[in-house]
């Protein structure tokens, strides 16, 4: 069975024989196979045959009824289906700060209810359904009526913290050939929505009052007189040494503490594969700004480029990253 | 080395993030921030779409904190269970970040540098509060405290008692000592956070004015009664305000004598003692040599090692502490005293070491030899309790625990001593045998195997974020080898016997792998594309034309040398081509051969060149020539043959210079390869020759006018 959705089509091959033996002698068989196919104008092809002892009558056949109808799908409008993702209340959701520095237990809340977002956290919206910053055709067996590529930002208070990226089946918003659908892989991680917070960390207070540390200092000595100075100013250098012991320093949250446990910056990190466009003639990065974490994201990167300096037409490709020749 | 490093600077209050959008006068449970998304779509109509999303987002209040963990706290004043804490200082207690006090306030600061905190510190005598009995469904333990108002303090002077502590001056030359220009202090704060997040810290102070031998209970309770019924396990949107006091009275008020409290510490004063009054107290004496070292029994150390039994020594060791005499302010006697314990182990190996060296050696004699044969090299003392053997004149065949060498893979050492076959190591007082032999040494490092052996599980989890992904990196990095070795297997049973047979087929089998594969610096789709082979000849279509079942390649004659295995080789050497060069169809006379017929004759230089410089001297001739000719008419006897031979000779030399002069003008290039354009409009024109359109005049008109 093999069936296209737009325009709606499908292949059916039927097949079917009856047969009657006789001490495992063929006495009468029927037997039909034929392919239909539809929907109208129906078409039906095969080859009929009835046997009966050693005679054999077969018959071919190809019959097509029914009048010719229009069944390519309506193209569809994008804006609305994406306006009512971000409506949802579950592609709303409030992260709590990765580095669990919370501090504090919260009360257990209903996440389906009511949007609650912590104070160093970050607000994240992300839908599944189209695709965004990336020129799209179709959205499942539609064609897009109303734009071609989408985006998103924020326009309140708060600023973007970074794109999300989602995993999205890229045959099912671009059209591509038979070949392509098979050699590409299924999912292709694509932007499909952004985080948000507060602008970075900013800091802010009404007022400020400072004092220098100053002693006084008091010398024992058995060999002079007690000796007292008043206002003592500590040295810069000694005051941040003996800050280094002070109980800041010794909690578990600290820098210092952590720098202990974790005394180098290098360790080793796993990364996902990127995609490049490179040239087709030795494999070289194209530019060092061509590169992506999504094949999609670099194959319309490659058009786009082509597309402004018609020249570079079969001269690029996209590659892996770790097939780039240095 | 600046003075202004050694400053502490005061903030009364900070907020960071989100929590800097929570407005005033809010009247739900939480502050709310709206949040407006702008969805944009362009592509097909020529002005972008665009459609709005709003949606308003609420922020965690106090409300919903049911619990600070431990490890916010970094110090408490006094430390818990501090009986003697001096009377006339204040307690405290000290936040790691900066903004916590303020941190889940639901509300905006006040223009007088004012903003609650959520939490506060209550110090309470024990008579002053009970401890909450039922703590069944309730997130937090709670404190019943019968007159609240006039123990705690006051409500609306909580925001003068908390405050961020910074060590380091953020205020600018000349400022004095308080500033509120916030841009330029909270730039500075900033810096100082992202380079030393540890210079700063949060304080909150008790107001409560201690008295002199007194239990005390320290609490950090919720300052705002969202935050009280929330620790309770009530339903924390019961209060009657968002901003409402815990220990503020109001109608329906649930539990009213509850207070939970997310961190309680005890303490007791003294009635005198702090540090200034100690200080004052100080008198300078000289130092006894008693100071610093404990004396330490070394008669029986255990494990059936002979014990250091030194007359002199008394049976001790002296280990030293963090304090020491100075040695010069020490008398004779006693610098020989301290000086004899400190060289105890003169002459160097004192014999308990030779016995503990060759009992820790045993650990690596055992790699060697059976425990039956290697158990004899130590003199060790008989048990004190024998065990019962069954064969008592059989050594003993178990082999023995060892007390550790310590700093072995640092030092590199294995053994003390003497090595595998008894022969002394040389040094043998560097610092590895100077650990591992003086029982001083050892004691101390047995304290940091101690300290290893407590925190191990944190020393392994920091070792492992340290390598980072390793593991993950590892599992790769095999499904790589993995994959590489299929991919020989591949190569070697299907590609090289390919190869084998006809390396044509394998280039055509592997060229949908072109652009991928490098030779060279260049790839071999390149290197393809820019030789005599054109890449189509490995496409997919040509493929399917050579395929050697298709009825194309069965009909075509093919014999031994031409096979369809060879084309590429044969397209290579330019037998076979898509295009055949053009070849010039016999009988046809060619620009270049008619250039050759013109060009044929060979002027000599000095003739071609006169002829160019004087073109009318022809003229002349033919006038000579004809003058010649009349004269010849009137001329008779010799003068006649003479004239005849005179004017033929003449006519030969005038005919070939004519000839010469037309072929000059004509030899200019022609031939094909040296054609310009100029050189064709220096081409004679041919009389009969103009361009003309095909079409009827009139017709050309009348496209001219626009009418077709």
């Amino acid at each position: 069975v093999l069936i296209q959705f737009s325009p709606f089509y499908f292949i059916i091959e039927i097949s079917a024989s009856v047969s009657l033996k006789v001490f495992g002698a063929g006495i009468f068989s029927i037997r039909l196979a034929f392919s239909l196919e539809g929907p109208t104008p129906w078409r039906a092809r095969g080859t009929g045959s009835l046997s009966i002892l050693f005679f054999e009558i077969s018959a071919d056949f190809d019959i097509t009824w029914g009048e010719s109808r229009n069944t390519t799908l309506e193209p569809i409008k994008v804006m609305p289906i994406l306006k009512a993702e971000f409506e949802k209340l579950q592609n709303w959701r409030a992260l709590l700060p990765s580095s669990s520095n919370l501090l504090v237990s919260l009360r257990k809340l209903d996440p389906s209810a009511e949007l609650v977002l912590h104070p160093v956290g970050v607000l994240r919206v992300s839908q599944k359904a189209v695709p965004l910053d990336l020129l799209i055709d179709k959205v499942g067996s539609q064609k897009a009526s109303d734009a071609k590529k989408f985006s998103i930002a924020v326009t309140s208070d708060l600023t973007k913290a970074g794109d999300v990226t989602e995993q999205f089946a890229i045959a099912q918003f671009q059209s591509m050939d038979d070949a392509s659908k098979l050699s590409r892989r299924a999912y292709d991680p694509l932007t499909g929505g952004l985080d948000l917070s507060a602008q970075g960390r900013k800091l802010r207070a009404s007022k400020l009052v400072r004092r220098r540390v100053r002693y006084e200092e008091i010398i024992i000595d058995s060999n002079y007189k007690r000796f007292i100075r008043r206002f003592y100013r500590l040295n810069g250098v000694l005051f941040t040494h003996f800050l280094r012991a002070n109980s800041i320093s010794r909690s578990v949250l600290s820098k210092a503490y952590r720098h202990k446990l974790q005394p180098f910056d290098e360790k080793v990190a796993v990364r996902e594969e990127n995609f490049v466009v490179a040239f087709q003639a030795n494999n070289q990065t194209y530019r060092s700004e061509a590169r992506f974490a999504s094949e999609a994201m670099a194959i319309a990167y490659l058009h786009r480029q082509v597309g402004q300096n018609p020249s570079l037409h079969d001269t690029l490709h996209v590659i892996p990253q770790h097939e780039v020749s240095v | 080395m600046s003075d202004a490093i050694s400053t502490y600077s005061f903030l009364p209050w900070l907020r960071q993030g989100i929590a800097n959008q929570i407005q005033a006068g809010s009247s739900n449970l939480r502050a709310e921030i709206p949040v407006t998304l702008e969805l944009k779509g362009e592509g097909i109509s020529p002005s972008p779409l665009t459609q709005s999303i709003t949606r308003t987002v609420q922020v965690y209040g106090p409300g919903d904190v049911v619990g600070i963990e431990k490890r916010a706290i970094v110090k408490t004043e006094p430390r818990h269970w501090i009986t003697n804490f001096e009377p006339n200082y204040l307690p405290y207690i000290e936040f790691y970040d900066e903004d916590f006090p303020w941190r889940y306030t639901p509300a905006a600061p006040g223009s007088n540098h004012r903003l609650t905190p959520w939490i506060m510190l209550v110090v309470l005598t024990e008579a002053e509060f009970k401890e909450g009995k039922n703590i069944k469904d309730r997130p937090l333990p709670y404190i019943e405290v019968e007159n609240a108002s006039s123990v705690f303090p006051k409500a609306d002077q909580l925001w003068a008692w908390a405050h961020v502590h910074v060590n380091q001056d953020l205020g600018a030359a000349g400022e004095g000592m308080s500033s509120t220009n916030t841009e330029a202090f909270l730039t500075k704060f900033q810096t100082l956070l992202d380079q030393n997040p540890d210079a700063a810290y949060s304080r909150i102070v008790s107001s409560r004015k201690l008295g002199e031998s007194t239990a005390y209970h320290a609490f950090l309770v919720p300052v705002f009664e969202s935050g009280r019924l929330a620790g309770l396990g009530l339903d924390p949107a019961k209060t009657p305000s968002v901003i409402a006091s815990a220990w503020a009275d109001y109608s329906g008020r649930e539990q009213p004598t509850n207070f939970p409290y997310y961190h309680r510490w005890y303490f007791r004063t003294g009635t005198q003692g702090d540090f200034e009054y100690l200080v004052r107290l100080l008198q300078p004496k000289p130092v006894d040599k008693r100071v610093g070292p404990r004396d330490v029994d070394v008669q029986n150390p255990g494990s059936n090692l002979p014990g250091i039994t030194d007359a002199e020594l008394n049976g001790v060791l002296q280990l030293g502490g963090a304090l020491r005499v100075p040695l010069d302010s020490l008398k004779p006697e006693e610098r020989a005293e301290v000086e004899k314990y400190e060289n105890w182990d003169q002459p160097y190996p004192h014999p308990f070491q030779e016995a503990l060296a060759a009992f820790i050696n045993l650990a690596d004699d055992y790699i060697e030899q059976p425990p039956e044969v290697a158990n004899p090299n130590v003199p060790l003392l008989p048990p004190a309790v024998g065990i019962e053997d069954e064969d008592d004149d059989e050594a003993d065949q178990d082999p023995l625990i060892t007390p550790p060498l310590y700093g072995r893979w640092h030092g590199l050492t294995q053994r003390l001593l003497r090595d595998r076959t008894g022969t002394p190591i040389t040094p043998n007082d560097n610092w590895v045998h100077e650990l591992n032999l003086d029982p001083r040494h050892r004691m101390t490092a047995g304290f940091g195997t101690d300290v290893v052996k407590t925190n191990q599980e944190e020393y392994m989890d920091a070792a492992w974020e340290q390598v980072g992904e390793v593991l993950e990196a590892n599992r790769r990095i095999r499904l790589a080898q993995l994959a590489k070795e299929i991919s020989w297997i591949w190569y070697d049973r299907h590609l090289k016997p390919l190869r084998q047979v006809s390396q044509e087929k394998a280039l055509i089998f592997t060229a949908p792998l072109h652009k991928r594969v490098m030779d060279q610096g260049f790839t071999v789709y390149h290197q393809l594309n820019t030789s005599v082979v054109v890449p189509v000849v490995a496409s997919t279509p040509m493929r399917r034309v050579l395929r050697s079942r298709g009825r194309l390649i069965r009909s075509l004659p093919f014999t031994e040398q031409i096979q369809p295995g060879t084309l590429l080789e044969r397209i290579n050497s330019g037998e076979v081509s898509a295009a055949p060069p053009k070849q010039t169809p016999p009988g046809v006379l060619t620009v270049d051969e008619a250039a050759e017929i013109l060009g044929s004759e060979v002027v000599p230089n000095p003739v071609r060149d006169w002829l160019r410089r004087f073109p009318w001297m022809l003229l002349v001739l033919q006038l000579v020539l004809l003058a010649l000719a009349i004269w010849l008419v009137g001329a008779s006897g010799n003068a006649f043959t003479f004239g005849v031979i005179l004017f033929a000779s003449l006519f030969l030399l005038y005919d070939q210079l004519r000839r010469w002069a037309a072929g000059e003008g004509s030899s200019l290039p022609i031939g094909e390869a040296d054609q310009t354009p100029d050189s064709v409009d220096d081409l004679s024109r041919s009389p009969d020759f103009m361009a003309r359109s095909t079409r009827p005049r009139n017709e050309v008109w009348l496209i001219w006018l626009g009418l077709k």
